[in-house]
């Protein structure tokens, strides 16, 4: 009996051993509730239909995690790690700065110290560009560009110059410590010299801008602004703007303009301001404090030189902490975005020039800075819907390009030893199919574009098709448009062709019936000598189209010139009223054009049901002085019914 | 359970018999977070005599049968003796730290790399470290780098979350919300024996070699001395995956560079025992370390250059002496000079290098009575004053000087069923700076309640509670640092509230034991100060900005079973679950995310066989997944890690010598997981480790 009881005893112990022993098991598999929060992003409603938003974010230092996000409009979806999405890689630590130019997307990173050269259609990336200085890391900043060249600021007190087609490196210039911003107007650089790493010991801050001549690269003179030089720009009368941040406790922030024709400080403005970006004549200004949390953000006419608004926002709409601001040269959107508080993520916004709020792209990434609209974004999903509808909207077929001598041509698109008429023809049309963005370039006057879409373009009430260029105010190269139709149905453009009589076509200073003839110099990069059929002879500007025959003739309608010199001695590159194309911005309908305005070869209107096939000359027979000369761009074309 | 080693002191004369039941009286709930003589006579019934001939006798409290300090200790203790600390395959008092439930160690990889230990989901400045009685302080950062200090001659290693059972110890015990304390060994001798010690080298993977000796000395009748030295060289350049995509098929082999470390520690420590209740220690102590910071790895930009030299010279002392029957006084006192020096060589800035040298000194002094008024009733004052320095050759330092006051009153009642204590801590602190303006003068008195319950006499089962209230002081760092100091920083204030539950059953005559614990507690941590980037992303301010709620449970399990002399088991398991909640601002978008690098689950487990042949113990350490900032969105995920460590250990005896043979393999799984983003932790690596005991 007693055993018994040992033994059940012993058995309730061991029992007794293991209960707590469950219990704690039990403990352990006290689930992981700890899930990941859901971040909301808004579906913006823009009328948009195509194209995308760029934004990259800087993410936290050292944690890699530096995105470059987009925003589809077409899919009405953002993908947050757009760049890792179709590179199969991180973007690294603390992406900088955004550039466009040409095809291609420039992203400074500078913890990772690389410069991302992508293509701004598909996200693909074509080049990394190392820029380390043995094993020194150089930590690039900020990026502009000038002619054929991409130019990036380091924090090591570079400039490197990089080729923009062979993607290297070639050469290194120092200028002041730590730049922190460099902007490119009037053959030179500009670069603010921040001292920022000296912040702690007795050398402090820098205060000074460098003048880079781009020639020579080489330090031509060096400015004193304030105190912390930081965000530098141009604007395109010939100014450049820069911030010079203070010392952050005594000494405040000021904005100063700079003459880039005497590289002289010619206004001096007491405004803290903490970062701007510029359109056309307006500068859009924030000042942040972060010690009292207060922000301000106004807007600045460039030419007056004054304020002209003191709140730009004009809804209401509240940003807690406003860290880039970019606009949208295609539609003179600005973008506003607000990092709360660098940790979470950042919230990108999207205003029209009246101050009220389109849109709203939420949590976009962690301390978003640039934001870049890129309209000829190629439609990733392939569904054969919207291809059908790209390619029966959209330019379908570029049938001839034939530009005349210009600085771009051979540039956009870019000419190899190996290319031929045939070839350009296809990379302009590569450029131009199915979308807009693109930049084919027609060089001075006569140099043509002649292109179709994928039906004929019915002549109904009111404008009919658009074509797209990189006109804004002041920034117009007008280029004459004709139209033809396939009287003789054999698909190719050998019909008479019917100019659409534009604004200007009746003015008296309009010649008709102009006919110039440009032959091939000696050498690629020599003048071209020219003849007219107004007695003129002489030379005009590289670079003659080499893929084409010894001379080119091109006759068509020839405008008066539009660009003029303003008394400042910057040349403003008037816009005509309306009828041409590169000549008004294209969300306007001043660059949509109406087959109603057909005329003939007498000036007598023609009345056409329909057409097939467009062509653009670019109207002008130009020099601006520094610009080069005037040359019509074609970004695209689009039906409007 | 394992019958631990209770830090116990005895005089010589319990050694003669003067007090005869004393001698049998082992059970002593001995708290090891000090070593001073608080003595309590009871009369209960019966009591286990431990094997360890010759003990100290700590601050004691016996409450009972079969009790055993985590169980009965009124606030969650945990820990770990030298035997344990061996199953756990631990090298640096960081890597033992991490089996406690309830902690977060913020490992940067590496055995150079920083370790320091978070309670609670509190943060590392509300964590005290002690060694040997006194508390290690670091004014300038506010946190203590645990994996400077070996395991090497550790006895005991133990984690207390509010204040312990302990009342007569210096009020600077009191101060923070939990205390880590790191005991060494204490001389023992053997009749008739005048020295000891034992040589020994350790040698593992990634080029490291650790020798080290221990000697100890019997001087005479009254003084006793060791000696300890230890040299750690390790290259560090250990393989990792570098990952560049969220695929996992899209990574490189790197190595990880500038990871070296070269340490150097030397101890020495006097004690003297004279009459009844009368004893001296004083510890000299030097350490000094030249270490690669290899820094977080940066996609793209694989190199780094940067330095950290450091030395730290400190001279300890503790003397007690009974004044009468109810009275004891101890006296503590410290000097401590600690010397930086961080060399970033690729600077960018003009002078195109940063070379930045920091040293700090502090002087302190403390005095505590204890008054043992009733049988069951007892009260204790301590007084702690100190004065910390810091110069650094960084432009414009303001070379701060922080003078500090401590009172702490105590009352602590104890009897069968019952143990409570009750205490307030006074704080006064007045800063000076050389320029500039100094930190504000602070104030303040916070208290602790302590309660255990044993209801029922037969069972060893108990009830506890805590609360208390505290609060961490801004660093130098936090106020004074060039741009980035803010002088005007408060302290960040925390409040614990915890109640918890122990069982511990043994049978079988002793051979199968084990013990059980849970906590519930809720934590609030106000003027959390944080770093914002204000200025610019390159220069961030401390401010105080932050409130923190926590919430969570910690389980611990352990047993032994002895089968007989030749074979043992023993187990151990903790597990915690943390909900630290940041709720700062409603509308902010990391409301109620968890705070960075916080798990949701994380915990430890240990095994181990002794046979004659040898002894096997396997560990592992798990972690649920954490986020790296307090956003906690998919994107800043970082996953959860188990980590297995397996040894085999064996000791022989030869010509009379003890000789233990080791050997180690650690992170078997061979991954290369991250406690902190970017810093990946070691493969699998393996460890052998000889020592001679003479």
């Amino acid at each position: 009996m007693e055993i018994y009881h040992t033994i059940r005893m012993r058995k309730l112990k061991t029992i007794l051993l293991f209960v707590p022993f469950l219990i704690s098991i039990m403990g352990l598999f006290s689930c992981d509730d700890m899930e990941s929060v859901q971040s909301v992003s808004t579906t913006v409603s823009s009328d948009e239909r195509t194209g995308g938003l760029y934004v990259l974010c800087e993410g936290n230092y050292s944690l890699n995690n530096s995105t470059l996000a987009l925003y589809d409009f077409q899919k009405s979806t953002l993908n947050k790690d757009f760049f890792q999405a179709k590179n199969n890689r991180k973007l690294g630590d603390t992406g900088n700065d955004m550039q466009r130019y040409g095809s291609k997307i420039y992203v400074v990173v500078n913890v990772s110290s690389q410069i991302e050269v992508i293509d701004a259609r598909t996200g693909l990336a074509i080049k990394q560009i190392s820029m380390f200085n043995g094993s020194i890391a150089r930590q690039p900043r900020y990026i502009t560009f000038w002619e054929d060249k991409a130019y990036v600021c380091s924090f090591d007190g570079t400039v490197a110059r990089i080729d923009t087609s062979t993607l290297e490196v070639e050469k290194y210039l120092t200028v002041g410590r730590n730049p922190d911003g460099i902007a490119a107007s009037n053959n030179k650089l500009y670069v603010s010299n921040s001292g920022g790493l000296d912040y702690a010991t007795s050398a402090g801050y820098d205060s000074t801008v460098s003048v880079v001549d781009i020639q020579s690269f080489t330090e031509v003179k060096r400015l004193v602004v304030g105190l912390n030089p930081y965000k530098i720009k141009a604007d395109s009368y010939g100014y450049i703007y820069v911030v010079s941040r203070g010392d952050y406790k005594t000494i405040s922030g000021t904005w100063r303009c700079i003459d880039t024709n005497t590289d002289r400080i010619v206004a001096t403005y007491q405004l803290d301001v903490t970062n701007f970006d510029i359109y056309g004549n307006y500068a859009y200004l924030y000042s942040y404090n972060s010690t009292t949390k207060d922000s301000w953000i106004k807007v600045f006419n460039l030419k007056s030189r004054s304020i002209v608004q003191e709140s730009f926002i004009t809804d209401g709409t509240k940003i807690t902490t406003p860290y880039g601001i970019n606009v949208n040269p295609d539609n003179g959107d600005i973008y506003i975005t607000d990092a709360g508080d660098y940790v979470s993520s950042g919230d990108v916004y999207c205003f029209g020039s009246n101050g009220v709020q389109k849109y709203k792209v939420a949590n976009a990434g962690v301390s978003p800075n640039t934001v870049l609209y890129v309209g000829d974004l190629a439609d990733s999903s392939g569904s054969s819907v919207d291809q059908a509808f790209l390619d029966s909207t959209y330019l379908y077929s570029v049938i001839a390009y034939t530009p005349a001598p210009g600085q771009f041509t051979g540039t956009y698109p870019a000419f190899t030893d190996t290319d031929n008429m045939e070839s350009m023809r296809t990379k302009a049309e590569v450029l131009l199919k199915g979308k807009t963005g693109g930049l084919v370039t027609l060089g001075r006057y006569g140099g043509c574009l002649t292109f179709a879409f994928k039906k004929a373009v019915v002549n109904a009430s009111g404008y009919d098709f658009k074509i797209y260029g990189n006109a804004f105010v002041n920034s117009a190269e007008p280029g004459i448009v004709e139209v033809s139709v396939d009287a003789n149905h054999n698909g190719l453009a050998d019909d008479a062709w019917y100019e659409l009589a534009g604004s200007a076509y009746s003015d008296a200073s309009t010649i008709h019936h102009y006919r110039i003839c440009y032959y091939r110099p000696s050498s690629p990069s020599d003048s071209v000598p020219y003849s007219d059929n107004q007695g003129k002879t002489g030379y005009v500007n590289a670079y003659y189209p080499a893929w084409q025959g010894d001379s080119i003739v091109c006759t068509g309608t020839l405008l008066a010139p539009t660009a003029v010199q303003n008394t400042t001695g910057y040349w403003e590159e008037t816009n005509l009223a309306w009828g041409y194309a590169d000549n008004q911005p294209n969300q306007s309908d001043l660059s949509d054009f109406d087959i109603d305005w057909a005329v003939n070869a007498e000036g007598q209107a023609v009345h056409l049901d329909s057409i097939d096939f467009i062509r653009v000359y670019t109207g002008v027979n130009q020099n601006a002085g520094w610009l080069g000369e005037l040359s019509t761009e074609v970004t695209g074309a689009k039906k409007l019914h | 359970m394992k019958l631990r080693l209770k830090a116990v002191r005895a005089k010589s004369w319990i050694m003669n018999g003067c007090c005869p039941y004393l001698r049998l009286l082992i059970f002593l709930t001995v708290l090891p977070l000090s070593r001073t003589g608080e003595i309590y006579a009871q009369t209960t019934n019966s009591f286990y005599v431990d094997s360890i001939p010759n003990f100290r006798i700590g601050e004691v409290t016996v409450t009972g049968n079969h009790s055993d300090p985590e169980g009965s200790s009124s606030t969650p203790l945990q820990l770990l003796d030298k035997n344990s600390i061996q199953e756990i395959n631990s090298l640096q008092v960081s890597d033992a730290v991490k089996f406690f439930s309830g902690v977060t160690v913020k490992d940067y990889g590496g055995l150079g790399g920083m370790k320091t230990v978070s309670v609670r989901g509190m943060g590392a400045q509300h964590t005290a470290v002690s060694y040997d009685g006194i508390t290690i302080t670091d004014c300038q950062t506010g946190q203590i780098d645990i994996g400077r200090y070996s395991l090497d001659n550790v006895d005991i290693l133990s984690l207390n979350i509010g204040d312990g059972n302990t009342i007569f110890q210096p009020a600077r015990m009191f101060a923070l919300s939990g205390l880590l304390s790191i005991q060494t060994k204490y001389p023992v001798f053997k009749e008739g024996e005048c020295f000891h010690g034992k040589v020994g080298l350790k040698a593992g993977s990634f080029g490291m070699i650790e020798p080290n000796f221990l000697l100890e000395t019997r001087l005479n009748s009254l003084f006793d001395i060791n000696l300890s030295a230890e040299a750690l060289i390790y290259s560090g350049n250990y393989p990792y995956k570098l990952y560049y995509a969220s695929d996992a098929d899209s990574y490189t082999k790197e190595i990880r560079s500038n990871n070296n470390v070269k340490t150097y520690k030397i101890e020495s420590n006097l004690f003297g025992h004279f009459r009844k209740g009368q004893q001296l220690e004083v510890k000299t102590y030097y350490y000094q370390s030249d270490r690669g910071l290899p820094g977080a790895v940066i996609l793209y930009n694989p190199y780094s250059s940067e330095h950290l030299w450091d030395k730290n010279a400190f001279m300890q002392a503790h003397y007690e002496q009974n004044l009468s029957p109810k009275m004891v006084y101890q006296l503590n006192g410290k000097y401590n000079w600690s010397h930086e020096r961080y060399l970033n060589p690729d600077y960018l800035g003009s002078t195109g290098k940063e070379d930045y040298s920091y040293t700090q000194n502090e002087t302190y002094f403390s005095s505590s009575l204890l008054y043992n008024a009733f049988q069951k009733l007892s009260f204790a004052f301590s007084a702690d004053g100190f004065v910390n320095r810091m110069t650094a050759n960084l432009y414009d330092f303001v070379s701060p000087s922080r003078y500090s006051g401590l009172t702490n009153l105590s009352v602590k009642y104890v009897n069968s069923w019952m143990f409570a204590t009750a205490g307030f801590l006074a704080t006064g602190i007045h800063e000076k700076t050389e320029t500039a303006s100094a930190g504000a003068d602070y104030k303040h008195i916070s208290p602790a309640f302590n309660l255990s319950v044993k209801p029922f006499s037969i069972m060893d089962f108990h009830v506890r509670i805590f609360y208390k209230g505290s609060f961490r002081m801004p660093s130098f760092n936090d106020l004074y640092y060039s741009a980035i100091g803010n002088s005007s920083l408060k302290p960040e204030n925390s409040k614990q509230l915890n109640f918890g539950l122990t069982y511990s059953h043994s049978f079988d005559e002793g051979r199968s034991q084990f013990m059980f614990s849970s906590d519930v507690y809720h934590n609030q941590i106000t003027d959390r100060i944080t770093a914002v980037p204000t200025k610019n992303i390159f220069i961030w301010s401390m401010m105080n900005l932050g409130k923190v709620d926590i919430k969570g449970l910690d389980l611990a399990f352990e047993a032994t079973k002895i089968i007989n002399k030749d074979f043992k088991l023993s187990f151990g398991l903790n597990h915690s679950y943390q909900r630290a909640l940041d709720v700062t601002d409603p509308l902010s978008k990391v409301y109620n995310n968890q705070i960075a690098y916080m798990p949701r689950t994380s915990g430890s487990g240990r095994m181990a066989v002794e046979t004659p042949w040898v002894k096997l113990a396997y560990s592992l350490l798990y972690s649920g997944h954490r986020y790296v900032t307090g956003q906690n969105l998919s994107e800043n995920n970082l996953p959860g890690y188990w980590d297995h460590s397996v040894s085999a250990e064996h000791g022989f005896i030869i010509h009379g010598l003890n000789l233990n043979l080791r050997a180690e393999v650690l992170n078997l799984t061979d991954k290369n997981y991250e406690v902190v983003r970017n810093f990946p932790m070691p493969g699998r690596s393996y460890r052998f480790g000889m020592e001679v005991a003479f």
